[in-house]
């Protein structure tokens, strides 16, 4: 009974303004000068007996129960915490309840699991050991795959230049994942403070294209679409040039016949920031002769290390567009909406609409569920009407497997349950190509 | 000799203090904090965090603090790793880099000194310009080419080596890393000792030698050898501190956890005593082994006298 407590004060953001209403002390903690300390009463958790815990909620909050798979709510033991303090996660001194248990953690070389004998479900565990190497270069990653000291890797590992040849291969694991890319604009200063603008910038893009070349898909809305059953996902603007010049014409970048002149366009009052990290800076180029070809507007890319970026970004420093994503915490169209319902957390465009805050808080308190993605979808329709980031593509997960490692599935959360996973010696078994769930 | 050494001991206390100011400067003037991320904090809780760190006090009071820390060889804890102190990660760090730099640094003493020596023996032989333009070749290739190349090579294509993962010494993984870090050192040490012995062979003492009637082999291993690996000597002492302190490519390439991995992360993290104590640790290794070159001096050419 200790994490709820524990983490509810940093994390707990996605429906914490409804819960901060009801409860002024709490309120006091998170909206307040000071931190106030904060019991588990307080945010209405409770344990009834040794195994029951009970969480009440003064709104519905339907999507909870599938943040529940996140690590915040994993199960801590107290007494470890307080004995160990910050040392309570090194290996020897944490306590865990899962099938596995942490064996050694050396920094940027390996943490080692080990079977949990003492794990409820202990004779179903398969391996009896899990190495995972803390590597940071994918092309290390792939060597080591290829001469076999790898049995998998993790997502986005295979680099995108080296799709055409990894792609065909019957290791290649390629699912789509509850993870976008977007570009934020600058709402607060400069041309990209005109909806129309930010309209024109995003419609003259032909993200098609640049799905495939890149070799994922298209994203268009907010929310990725298939990994929301039932979400009447709006669409969002396609590409359409032609119209982003009439729009760009009416926001007065115009010669004297009325038409869109791309030399009034004040390029210099607009970069694009990018990090250097993964494939940002090929997107960014890609996105820059899209700008060049369909508006003839050149917009100069800026690189920026990953901490000076967010710095810049969400003090709304940077002129124009800056370059972010998100992974999906949860599995609700939720987690990627509520990023614009408050201007702090990673909302770092400056556009902020009570009517869109409205409509989640009303979504979020509909019990009947296909009432609520309705509403989800009206303030989806409605981010997309104000054009606050430039949708661009769904991540897929890239991945390795060998054909030896089976039960072990690509999933659009990026969360593998080690215990079903097992190394397969009978080779008419092996998986040739990306296994189907369930076999 | 005693004063010289009291002398030079005493100049790296300013040294050290001129390179750890320059990198506290600089790590803030760094935008960005260890707390920065992708969300925004809330006040309160930067605010909290400001001052368990120490961050809300003037900068003369850290900077102090830092220097204090220094002074007694306890750089404080990492802001990244909580829990853990900087000389913790140190100690676990050096080994991995210095068991590499060690390697790498015997490698190059070895096959370079072997190939400066047969080039300056045979000049403008097959052998000299073979040495020489495997030499240039070591200058000329990065070790973020040469690194990859190795690994397609060995590991990708002929499978003997492993291409990466630290796993002790001695191991197979340890051959590709020290290879590719060493190709530059035998490079410059070849060449060192090329030019080195091609004076010395010239000079008047070797054809006292040789009119004594020493046989050649002794000529080359008794006197020209000792004279003319003078310049590797003084090229060789701040070589083997900066390897064993850490290579931020080639344990970035490998995926060793060595002190350059630690301290690139620590740059990206802005964990600040974790990168002022890297820094003050290099910094010390330096300027002890080019004291130590120097006092080697004495002992190799009899005509140094401090």
């Amino acid at each position: 009974m200790h994490s709820p407590a524990r983490v509810v004060l940093p994390k707990s953001e996605k429906n914490r303004k409804k819960i901060l209403d009801a409860n002024p002390k709490l309120n006091a903690a998170v909206t307040g000068k000071q931190l106030v300390p904060v019991g588990a009463e307080d945010i209405g958790v409770e344990a009834v007996d040794d195994y029951t815990l009970r969480i009440s909620f003064s709104v519905p909050a339907p999507y909870f129960i599938n943040m529940m798979p996140h690590q915040f709510f994993r199960a801590l033991h107290q007494k470890t915490i307080e004995k160990f303090g910050s040392a309570w996660t090194d290996a020897g001194n944490i306590v865990t309840s899962g099938a596995f248990k942490l064996e050694s953690w050396k920094h940027y070389d390996r943490i080692v699991v080990a079977r949990d004998p003492m794990n409820w479900d202990a004779r179903n565990v398969k391996l009896d050991r899990v190495v995972f190497y803390l590597l940071t270069e994918n092309a290390t990653m792939m060597s080591l795959y290829k001469a076999g000291e790898l049995d998998a890797t993790y997502n986005h590992t295979v680099p995108s230049a080296w799709l055409d040849v990894i792609g065909p291969l019957k290791d290649f694991m390629d699912a789509p994942e509850a993870a976008i890319d977007y570009y934020n604009f600058n709402t607060s200063k400069g041309p990209t403070a005109d909806v129309r603008v930010r309209k024109a910038m995003n419609m003259s893009l032909d993200k098609k294209a640049l799905a495939n070349w890149r070799h994922v898909k298209a994203l268009t809305a907010m929310t990725p679409d298939g990994i929301f059953p039932g979400y009447p996902q709006p669409k969002g603007d396609p590409f359409d040039p032609e119209k982003a010049k009439r729009l760009l014409a009416e926001a007065g970048y115009r010669d004297a016949s009325g038409n869109f002149d791309p030399k009034k366009f004040e390029a210099s009052e607009v970069e694009l920031i990018v990090n250097p990290d993964a494939n940002n800076l090929p997107y960014a180029e890609f996105i820059q002769a899209q700008w060049k070809q369909n508006l003839g507007v050149t917009i100069s890319i800026r690189v920026m290390e990953a901490k000076t970026l967010s710095k810049t970004m969400s003090a709304l420093e940077y002129k124009g567009v800056a370059r972010t994503g998100y992974a999906a915490d949860y599995m609700d169209p939720y987690t990627f909406l509520s990023i614009f319902g408050s201007t702090g957390g990673a909302n770092n465009t400056g556009w902020l609409d009570p009517k869109y805050v409205a409509l989640l808080e009303e979504a979020n308190r509909a019990v009947d569920h296909q009432k609520r993605y309705q509403l989800l979808a009206q303030a989806e329709q409605l981010l997309l009407d104000a054009q606050p980031v430039i949708p661009l593509t769904v991540g897929t997960t890239r991945s390795l497997k060998k054909p030896y490692l089976k039960g072990f599935y690509p999933n659009p959360a990026m969360l593998h349950p080690w215990k079903y996973a097992f190394i397969e010696r009978d080779s008419s078994k092996w998986d040739y190509g990306m296994p189907e769930m369930g076999n | 000799m005693l004063r010289f050494i009291i002398r030079r001991v005493i100049v790296i206390i300013p040294m050290l203090l001129i390179v750890v100011s320059l990198t506290w400067t600089l790590v803030r003037l760094a935008p960005g904090s260890f707390y920065t991320g992708e969300k925004k904090l809330a006040p309160a809780v930067e605010k909290n965090l400001r001052e368990k760190y120490g961050l809300d006090k003037p900068w003369y009071v850290q900077y102090g603090k830092v220097l204090k820390n220094i002074a007694r060889f306890d750089f404080g804890n990492s802001l990244k790793y909580e829990g853990q102190s900087v000389n913790q990660i140190l100690l676990r760090a050096l080994p991995v880099s210095a068991t590499l730099g060690i390697t790498a640094y015997l490698i190059a003493l070895l096959v370079g000194i072997t190939m400066g020596a047969l080039a300056a023996l045979k000049p403008n032989s097959w052998l000299d310009y073979a040495s020489m333009t495997l030499a240039m070749l070591g200058i000329s290739i990065p070790n973020f080419v040469l690194g990859p190349l190795l690994v397609l090579l060995f590991s990708l294509t002929l499978f003997w080596f492993p291409p990466a993962l630290w796993n002790g010494f001695p191991s197979k993984s340890l051959v590709l890393p020290a290879l590719t870090l060493s190709a530059i050192y035998i490079a410059y040490i070849a060449r060192l000792t090329r030019s080195g012995m091609l004076e010395v062979m010239r000079s008047d003492y070797i054809r006292t030698a040789r009119a004594k009637g020493l046989s050649e082999t002794q000529v080359v291993t008794r006197h020209a050898l000792r004279g003319g690996l003078l310049p590797v000597v003084s090229f060789s002492g701040p070589a083997l501190a900066f390897l064993i302190t850490g290579t931020v490519v080639v344990e970035r390439i490998f995926a060793l956890p060595g002190l350059g991995n630690y301290f690139i992360n620590a740059c990206f993290n802005r964990d600040e005593p974790l990168i002022i104590g890297i820094v003050a640790f290099i910094a010390i290794s330096v300027l002890v082994f080019n004291l130590l070159v120097d006092i080697s001096y004495a002992f190799i050419d009899p005509r140094i006298r401090y």
